[in-house]
């Protein structure tokens, strides 16, 4: 920046100019500078735009896979053969590990927390694991690992967290099944959830580390149904 | 002023600079209209995959329909308690419309306008408003959460992006109906002081609306989507 100084006493109109000059250089960076604020905003909505985008081509392959899998379902019935009750007893089985009835297993991430997070702050790192295409999640310590579940809960309070009705202290981890580089780069993205809260508590160590074999345990609860029947069609 | 003035190197300097802010400052509307044409491309591509995923939803509908009225139909000994597993499991995964008694909980932007230099979202229903309601449900014992129709499932997320928030890839709007079948004991909960109270105190400070009421019997409707299991071994 030009820095002139003017003496009231002699105005100079040299330095008169070059007193102008020199503000309205300062205007025009300054206006280019709230330029270049402002313009995170189209870049951030355009990513969010390609997130939309690619979330919704994940979704039309699993709704192709979820068509595949009700017709094989369908012709399974129909024919009632013996390879039929196969295909039947292997989407009762998918079911099962989708809704963590069945201990699973396969490559995904591992989101180490040191740090004494609120309630809230662990459903937002769930809902962001979900968000970034999490098959499978459980949430544990070192002595004790709980399978999530739809109906899965976390309350308590700052660094003692209550998840499905157990006591869960820190120090904590999330493990993800899932494809480790997307749930990786979709976890440490810029601006993220994990920067996000890295930036609010200096003081925490979060370590997110891909890995090539996780196994998760079955939920530990009953799933029962005490209110809800289904409707009719 | 004579021509010795402008060959004077602080002169020369700050002419420079202010040329190139001058060049600088022009750009930039360039660009912005270039990042708004990049959007508009995008937004069709949007549109595409957004017809597609419908057409997807109508026809995995309407495999699941006929499959479910075979499985309706008499069947052996063997196969009908199988055909009652999967049924319960699909009740599980949250394919399978549910009714029963519940709660409706309504949450809505504020009518008020920001002040001048106020944060706009403060008066706005956030995502993560809608994350603390849906787990105090689970926690409260709710055996289904619907949001304006979109089932919450194992794999579901809440996440705002361009200015909606989505639950299940679909793009939600204001007002957000959180339909739950539970206890009744739900309303209460949801109602207590102690709970939701950054959602609470935004209703306060902002006006932001949110409503609770018991309702006798309420639907969920199915999960429409698919599920992700391309790594998951069993």
């Amino acid at each position: 920046m030009v820095k002139v100084a003017v003496r009231k006493r002699h105005p100079d109109p040299a330095r008169l100019s070059l007193f102008i000059v020199a503000f309205l250089v300062g205007f025009l960076v300054v206006t280019q500078l709230r330029g270049q604020l402002a313009s995170p905003a189209p870049g951030r909505s355009t990513l969010e735009d390609a997130r939309l985008l690619s979330d919704l081509i994940e979704a039309n392959n699993r709704l192709r896979t979820e068509i595949a899998k009700a017709q094989q379902e369908l012709a399974a019935l129909r024919g009632n053969s013996s390879t039929d009750v196969d295909t039947l007893v292997s989407e009762l089985n998918r079911l099962k590990a989708i809704n963590g009835l069945l201990e699973v297993s396969g490559p995904g991430v591992e989101v180490e927390l040191l740090g004494n997070p609120e309630p809230f702050e662990m459903v937002d790192l769930v809902n962001e694991l979900r968000n970034a295409g999490a098959e499978a999640i459980a949430i544990g310590n070192p002595q004790t690992t709980l399978r999530l579940v739809y109906r899965s809960s976390i309350g308590g309070g700052r660094g003692w967290l209550v998840v499905d009705g157990t006591l869960l202290a820190g120090p904590y981890y999330l493990r993800a099944i899932g494809a480790p580089e997307t749930l990786l780069r979709t976890l440490e993205r810029r601006g993220g959830l994990i920067a996000l809260l890295r930036y609010t508590h200096p003081d925490w160590v979060i370590t997110v580390r891909p890995a090539d074999r996780l196994t998760l345990p079955v939920y530990p609860n009953q799933i029962t149904f005490k209110y809800a029947r289904a409707a009719d069609r | 002023m004579s021509l010795r003035f402008f060959s004077r190197p602080a002169v020369l300097v700050a002419l420079v600079i202010t040329g190139f802010a001058l060049a600088a400052a022009y750009r930039l509307p360039l660009q912005s209209g270039g990042a708004d044409r990049g959007t508009g491309d995008l937004s069709a591509v949007v549109a595409q995959l957004d017809a597609e995923h419908r057409r997807l939803q109508a026809q995995l509908a309407e495999v699941q329909a006929e499959r479910d009225r075979l499985r309706a139909q008499p069947q052996g000994p063997g196969l009908s308690g199988l055909l009652a597993d999967l049924l319960n499991q699909q009740v599980i995964a949250g394919t399978v419309a549910l009714t029963g008694p519940g709660v409706i909980v309504v949450l809505d932007d504020s009518p008020r306008r920001p002040l001048r230099g106020e944060d706009p979202t403060l008066y706005l229903v956030l995502d993560s408003h809608l994350r603390d309601v849906v787990n105090l449900l689970w926690e409260g014992g709710a055996e289904a959460v619907a949001i304006n129709g979109e089932r919450i499932v194992a794999t579901s997320s809440i996440y705002a992006a361009g200015g909606v928030i989505v639950v299940n890839t679909a793009r939600l709007a204001p007002p957000y109906e959180v339909v739950a079948i539970g206890p009744p004991e739900l309303e209460s909960l949801l109602r207590s002081p102690g709970r939701l109270t950054q959602l609470r105190s935004r209703v306060q400070n902002y006006g932001l609306q949110f409503s609770v009421r018991r309702a006798a019997e309420v639907t969920v409707p199915p999960y429409k989507g698919g599920f992700p299991t391309e790594h998951l071994q069993w």
